[in-house]
């Protein structure tokens, strides 16, 4: 014969429940990436215009310039915001092509800010402003006109 | 002669008697304890992304809608019921909860089991058992760090 005690109430064990919600990464364009203008042929020579991220037009090889056609060039600026003291990384696209009236230029550089590099940190305000400058490959006797094209950068917490 | 064989018949009927044994078995009572607290890790969402993250009883994490779960850190709460090997056990989940920051809320619902809800303690005497659960962001959601807790019972 055995008599079995029954628990009339129940056991209870409590656990904790952690979520953290971060704010999501927002990239936005403010200026575009401007090369100016420039002058290829002179030597029949292929070469390089460079826009550096304090807007300075500088050119290589075969490609010639004045103060007054560089003007114009500006680096690309973005705003990339999200959660303060975080950490993202930034992806450039491989290459980036122009095209005109002439033979496609490619983008082969991307040179963002110093600072900032191709991993940022947020500070307290979650916004970081951030200058790229590039370098443009010219053909030689490259055609004259106006090329254009879209730059793609992308931003990810990591 | 006759004294003698009346000793012999009494010893033969006292060890005919049978034993009587009187035994009371106390159930040891079921008891449920926490090993591990749920955690949904990090995830960007709010400021027009919303979405759902689903923690399941494996430690698994999925997601819907177009929030973005981030990072490696995430658990399954894990619990062990103690209690005498073959007695039933029944265990309750809340339907929902809400876990806090500040003012700020999120709703975890959807609880799940890793084992039946009702069911048999195994012979040893313990039964380990892990739960998750579904947490749901809205698009306004306050990027914080929320908190809070949800209390399981077994009888």
């Amino acid at each position: 014969m055995a008599a079995d005690l029954r628990q009339s109430h129940a056991a209870t064990a409590q656990a904790v429940t952690n979520a953290t919600v971060v704010l999501p990464l927002t990239i936005t364009k403010t200026v575009n990436l401007n090369f100016g203008k420039f002058m290829s042929g002179a030597a029949a020579a292929a070469g390089t215009v460079v826009v550096g991220t304090d807007n300075a037009q500088s050119v290589t090889g075969g490609v010639t310039t004045t103060a007054g056609l560089g003007a114009t060039a500006t680096a690309a600026t973005f705003t990339v915001t999200g959660e303060p003291s975080s950490t993202y990384a930034l992806t450039y696209p491989a290459q980036t092509a122009l095209t005109g009236t002439g033979s496609p230029m490619t983008i082969s550089t991307f040179s963002p800010a110093v600072d900032v590099g191709s991993v940022g940190t947020f500070d307290g305000t979650g916004t970081q402003e951030l200058i790229v400058g590039a370098t443009l490959n010219v053909g030689a006797n490259q055609t004259a006109g106006s090329y254009t094209g879209t730059l793609d950068v992308a931003v990810n917490y990591n | 002669m006759p004294e003698k064989s009346h000793l012999l018949l009494r010893i033969a009927t006292l060890s005919a008697l049978p034993m009587l044994v009187a035994t009371v078995v106390f159930a040891a009572p079921t008891a449920v304890t926490k090993d591990q607290d749920l955690n949904f890790g990090k995830i960007a969402g709010g400021g027009g992304y919303s979405g759902t993250v689903t923690v399941s009883t494996s430690g698994v994490r999925s997601f819907t809608g177009n929030i973005t779960p981030l990072g490696t850190s995430f658990a399954s709460a894990r619990f062990t019921i103690t209690g005498n090997a073959g007695k039933a056990y029944i265990i309750t989940l809340p339907t929902n909860f809400v876990i806090n920051a500040g003012p700020d809320q999120l709703t975890i619902s959807a609880l799940t089991s890793s084992i039946p809800l009702t069911g048999a303690i195994p012979a040893g005497g313990v039964l380990p058992f892990a739960v998750g659960a579904t947490l749901t962001i809205s698009n306004a959601q306050t990027n914080s760090m929320y908190s809070g807790t949800f209390t399981v019972s077994v009888k």
